[in-house]
């Protein structure tokens, strides 16, 4: 028989569903203009398969039909190194503090090159993948992590080129090479926080996405990546703290190099800053997410 | 009663698009009074308040025309977009198939897919294990599973597609048209799969414009027109409703207008479709066919196109017609076009016929667009033969001309 609706919708006859977690422990997902964090935070363990997927087909295809491979992980810094080197090192003479100048560049450049590849591919995750994410649901949020895969990969590669580099200057490191750990998670969670935010705005203004390489050619300059702070006047210093990379790449190096650490307030100030950037981007993120494939 | 897997309570998505006369940039740098008292936003109501409950263990079909809000209803309970107002409630872990094989990767291989896609669907790696090999065995991929898929035929990459569908363990399935696609064969393998998971106490929800599918899958169905509830009851009871709509020209399309929030990613898409007589007027009996496409194309395209596939509301396939049939292939240059194909329907019976469009290349192997059921229409009566007994669907579906004879062979 036909049901007329609205006699239906009088008929209120069936239980309403309004648990979580009914008696018989089948879980109801409930679906409305705001699901809740806790949802939020379930279904990135639900669907953890996927960010593990998503990172394998991102380092998979990355040097796919290249016909060196790979080699491409290694190339890219070496030549980095090289060109800095020749350019900054011997023509600008930039003061490295004591350290060969290759490995000083390349301590900046790999701490660097994370932040930079996190951010060029994360601000577009979204938009390069709209096929999926219009078709699927699963934490939208992955596709950003997923994108840091194969930068991480690389970042593993140029990291076996440092050790290289060490041992050819005979520089080993001391006890200090423990705060490497909260450095490189200082500018994985700056950078995946940023990324975020990134892409949650691209997926509605394109524009973010021509101004991302722009802004990236820029930064590597304006972040003491390739020079030191003491290459900067002292009374534009502050100036360079406000850019939290500042700090974090300041710590790696001295980790690694076992060199002096940035000032006190600029490590307290970058490790602060990157947590801020991290809760602004998963906030901004997900409150654009619901509609993330409406305006896509 | 038994238990509710889905309850919707009022579900409305509203969509805001840009005006057409909405006011640039430049408008409001020349006139800024002007500019701010022109009209911004439209408003669009895809879905309104729409209400509906699934007992467990049910396949509920979900009809309607294009643009009706199916596709946004389906979109809701998967939860890739979320309603402006109003509230769903499923039971247990939900899978969706709006289409099979999202997030393939042509340089991976075929094993690394299935891992990416089910993955994606919500399996763990764990569930995909342990259903690995009948999923190979499903497929009928064999030593190719670790090829990249890209060396694959679109065949086989559309058979470990559905594979990997089939063996979702899921307790609700939310699944639109993925019938439509695939051969014959293939599409009785996707009704059987169906049939068993239904058969397995799953809840499915389904959307087709195949209504031998609905009627034959489901049990219960709702029908959808412009956003809004018109009926819910036995699949075969709202299949009839839909198919009176259709005839009356209620639910009719001689006009198919692309909606405005369809993605358009693809470099040529269907903006516009309209299907009239061979004058132009109101298709007749025993006349042509014109049908009208305005297409937009984004980028050059070089060899699209044009198939036109005919059916019974029913779900008969009557014909599928394509421009290269008659070596008809057009390179068309970024911007807008007007397609027009005079089809030679004159042997067509006064019945109620759905017309699915499709541009593509190489014969399909390259989809740029498809809209399954855009126009659906219905031949005026009209005594073509000038016998006074007009020839009607009773007859079938369409009617040829032939030639008689008779002559005597012997005398008895």
């Amino acid at each position: 028989m036909t049901t007329d609706v609205s006699a239906e919708r009088g008929a209120d006859v069936a239980p309403r569903v309004t648990d979580e977690r009914p008696d018989d422990g089948v879980p109801v997902i409930v679906i409305d203009g705001k699901p809740s964090w806790r949802r939020w935070f379930a279904d990135l363990y639900v669907y953890r398969g996927a960010l593990q997927s998503l990172s394998w087909r991102n380092i998979r295809s990355r040097y796919k039909q290249a016909a060196l491979g790979m080699t491409w992980a290694v190339v890219q810094p070496a030549v980095q190194v090289l060109v800095f080197t020749v350019l900054f090192g011997r023509m600008v003479k930039v003061p490295s503090g004591g350290v060969p100048y290759p490995v000083f560049a390349l301590v900046g450049l790999l701490a660097w090159n994370l932040f930079n590849k996190i951010v060029s591919d994360g601000a577009v995750s979204l938009v390069a993948n709209q096929s999926i994410i219009t078709k699927l649901f699963f934490p939208r949020i992955y596709l950003v992590f997923a994108s840091g895969a194969s930068a991480l990969l690389d970042a593993v590669v140029t990291a076996v080129l440092l050790v290289i580099l060490l041992c050819v200057y005979h520089i080993s490191p001391s006890a200090r090479l423990l705060l490497a750990l909260p450095a490189l998670t200082g500018i994985l969670l700056f950078s995946f926080g940023f990324a975020a935010l990134l892409a949650a705005i691209n997926a509605r203004w394109r524009d973010v996405q021509h101004i991302v390489p722009f802004m990236l050619q820029v930064g590597l300059f304006v972040t003491p990546v390739i020079y030191n702070n003491s290459f900067v006047p002292v009374r534009w210093r502050w100036v360079l703290a406000l850019n939290p990379l500042t700090g974090l790449i300041g710590i790696f190096r001295a980790a690694v190099l076992n060199g002096p650490l940035p000032t006190g307030w600029i490590v307290n100030l970058s490790l602060g800053m990157s947590v801020a950037m991290t809760l602004i981007g998963v906030w901004c993120f997900r409150r654009s997410e619901s509609t993330i494939v409406d305006v896509v | 009663m038994s238990r509710l897997a889905v309850r919707a309570e009022g579900l409305t998505k509203t969509y805001r698009i840009r005006h057409p006369d909405a006011p640039r940039l430049r408008d409001y740098l020349a006139d800024p009074r002007r500019a701010r008292m022109r009209k911004r936003s439209l408003q669009i109501d895809a879905l309104r308040d729409v209400t509906f409950d699934v007992p467990e263990g049910e396949v509920f079909g979900i009809i309607g025309r294009n643009g009706a809000g199916k596709s946004t209803l389906l979109k809701i309970l998967s939860r890739i977009t979320t309603p402006s107002s109003g509230h769903a409630m499923l039971r247990g872990h939900v899978a969706s198939l709006l289409e099979v094989g999202t997030g393939f990767h042509p340089e991976l291989t075929g094993r690394e897919n299935v891992y990416l896609n089910g993955t994606l669907l919500g399996m763990s790696a764990r569930d995909i294990a342990g259903v690995f090999d009948e999923i190979c065995e499903f497929a009928g991929i064999g030593s190719y599973i670790d090829t990249p898929i890209k060396r694959y035929s679109s065949g086989m990459q559309l058979r470990l597609a559905f594979a990997v569908a089939a063996h979702l363990a899921a307790d609700t399935m939310v699944i639109d048209e993925v019938l439509a696609v695939g051969d014959a064969e293939f599409q009785a393998k996707c009704t059987r799969a169906m049939s068993d998971a239904a058969g397995r106490g799953r809840t499915t929800l389904f959307v087709s414009h195949n209504m031998a599918a609905v009627e034959h899958l489901c049990t219960q169905a709702i029908l959808l027109e412009h956003g809004q509830v018109v009926a819910i009851g036995t699949a075969s009871d709202i299949v009839r409703l839909y198919l009176e709509r259709v005839s009356a020209g209620l639910a009719s399309g001689l006009e198919y207008v692309a909606p405005p929030k369809r993605a358009h990613r693809s470099p040529v898409v269907i903006t516009r479709a309209e299907v009239a007589g061979a004058n132009g007027g109101p298709p007749v009996q025993g006349e042509g066919l014109v049908l009208t496409l305005d297409i937009e194309a984004r980028q050059a395209v070089a060899g699209l196109q044009l198939s036109v596939a005919m059916n019974t509301m029913d779900g008969t396939l009557v014909a599928t017609l394509c421009s290269a049939d008659v070596r008809a292939e057009w390179s068309v240059a970024p911007g807008a076009h007007r397609l027009t194909a005079r089809l030679c329907a004159q042997a067509l019976l006064p019945r109620a016929l759905s017309l699915s469009l499709r541009l593509m290349r190489h014969w399909g192997t390259e989809v740029f667009d498809n809209v399954p059921g855009a126009l659906a229409v219905t031949m005026q009566e009209r005594d073509v033969l000038g016998t006074g007994v007009p020839l009607l669907p009773d007859r079938g579906i369409m009617w040829m001309d032939a030639n008689y004879r008779i002559e005597s062979v012997g005398q008895g």
